[in-house]
């Protein structure tokens, strides 16, 4: 991290140069902010501010490359194996409709994304399932549409496969190519891919969905502009819906939670009265 | 709730039985607010906290998601997650990628820590494996906080401690039993 002093003001100063490029930031959190303010510091070796922010004026380029910047996240495989043993039991639920709806916001590059659809099948769900799956930063979503990921990603995988249970091998589902991993085709074929606006969610023409996977995404944004998306993302979720949020945010958090019954406070799994 | 000091300890492999000595030492009534970074298995949820409970007298819980930060409490960051502290005194996370292979990552809470709370934060850093933490020593010092390392030679892998040591003006370089004194009387008047 650079040393550089960074006030308030600043902040608010780099807040409303995006805003100028239609990047609305409102509402996120000022310490993720301030995180990412001295990243791309460091990272374009500016050693004022100022340069920055008059160099993010005029180049279309960089406030993209910061956007990028700061809307990537990392995914993961199969991240929080409790979730997905406690999945096992509510996706039963659902193994009577004929169809079920997905909406994904932020897949970033899409590995929990294909931890969900991998999962669907193994649960025989797969084939009835349709899943809308969005994300902000253009080179996340082209990276979670091409399916390719570093073997690495995948060798410590093995365990979270026995603890959930998964009873095909990991080549049911991946291609191995020299240091790399392929998503297999069927599974990438399932998905609806979109890019959204970061404070505007993609709905495309389902008109209520069954699950709503929005994990690990309310923790970069303050009550209020969380709550707010947790309004949006409610309408369109059918009552009976599910809610899957992260393993350390908490629905009670915001005002919305009254419209919500827990199915698992350990794994954040929600009900829509 | 106007916090006037903070204690943020960050350790790795051998810096367990330092924190559980650590801890069983702090008298009941010690209001400063412990945020510990200490790393470990991604996969892990549970047992943790709860180790660390048996020995102290003040509890010790894993903060939710802009959580307030408050007297008398030791936080632990969870597992997989970045712990950070913000303006409004709450709590924070990132899946932001991993710092010196480590999330949570000792850097990431100490920096945070040090930009929130400037001059009153108070940063340990004992035995481990890595140089996750040298960053986060650094901000403090350079917000006119307090640095305490344990010393290198009492640490059971010292990479972490000798690192912060070489790198960033350390005051105080202690063996284990001579923290929580030095923690004390460097609290004494918000106790």
């Amino acid at each position: 991290m650079t040393s550089i002093q960074i006030s308030h003001t600043e902040i608010q100063t780099f807040l409303n140069i995006l805003s100028y490029h239609q990047i609305n930031l409102q509402g996120f959190r000022t310490i993720h902010l301030l995180t990412f303010i001295h990243k791309i510091l460091n990272y374009y070796k500016f050693n004022h501010t100022k340069d920055f922010f008059n160099t993010l004026q005029t180049n279309y380029d960089l406030v993209q490359n910061c956007k990028e910047l700061l809307c990537y996240q990392q995914s993961e495989f199969f991240r929080d194996t409790s979730l997905w043993i406690q999945l096992k039991t509510q996706f039963r639920k659902l193994q009577q409709q004929n169809e079920i709806n997905i909406l994904f916001p932020r897949i970033s590059t899409g590995e929990e994304l294909y931890s969900l659809l991998i999962f669907l099948e193994e649960m025989n769900m797969l084939e009835k399932t349709n899943i809308v799956a969005t994300e902000v930063c253009q080179n996340s979503l082209e990276q979670a549409k091409k399916g390719t990921y570093n073997l690495k990603t995948i060798q410590n995988l093995n365990k979270n496969w026995e603890e959930i249970n998964i009873s095909k091998p990991l080549t049911e589902y991946f291609e191995v190519a020299a240091n790399l991993v392929n998503i297999k085709s069927y599974l990438k074929q399932k998905v609806n891919f979109h890019l959204q606006n970061i404070q505007n969610f993609y709905f495309a023409d389902y008109s209520q969905y069954d699950i709503i996977w929005y994990r690990n995404q309310l923790i970069y944004w303050d009550v209020e502009a969380g709550n707010k998306h947790l309004t949006e993302l409610t309408q369109k979720l059918k009552k009976g819906g599910m809610l899957i949020l992260g393993y350390i945010e908490d629905l009670y958090t915001y005002p919305i939670y009254q419209n919500f019954e827990i199915i698992s406070i350990e794994d954040k799994i929600y009900k829509r009265k | 709730m106007n916090i006037e000091q903070i204690i943020v300890i960050g350790g790795s492999a051998g810096s367990f039985p330092v924190v559980n000595v650590f801890l069983s030492q702090i008298p009941r009534d010690f209001s400063v607010p412990i945020i510990l970074c200490l790393h470990r298995l991604k996969n892990v949820r549970h047992g943790f906290a709860e180790a660390l409970n048996l020995k102290t007298n003040i509890r010790v819980i894993e903060p939710r998601d802009k959580e307030q930060i408050k007297p008398n409490t030791v936080y632990l960051a969870p597992a997989n997650y970045h712990l950070l502290v913000d303006y409004d005194h709450t709590f924070a996370y990132s899946i932001a990628e991993a710092v010196r292979y480590s999330r949570p990552s000792i850097d990431v809470l100490f920096t945070s820590a040090a930009w929130v709370f400037q001059d009153k934060v108070i940063g340990i850093l004992l035995s481990g494996a890595n140089t996750d933490g040298t960053d986060g020593m650094s901000a403090i010092y350079q917000k006119g906080g307090i640095t305490i390392v344990q010393e290198p030679s009492t640490c059971t892998v010292e990479t972490m401690t000798g690192s912060a040591v070489q790198n960033i003006p350390v005051q105080y370089i202690l063996p284990p039993e001579k923290i929580i004194p030095t923690v004390i009387s460097l609290t004494q008047k918000h106790f």
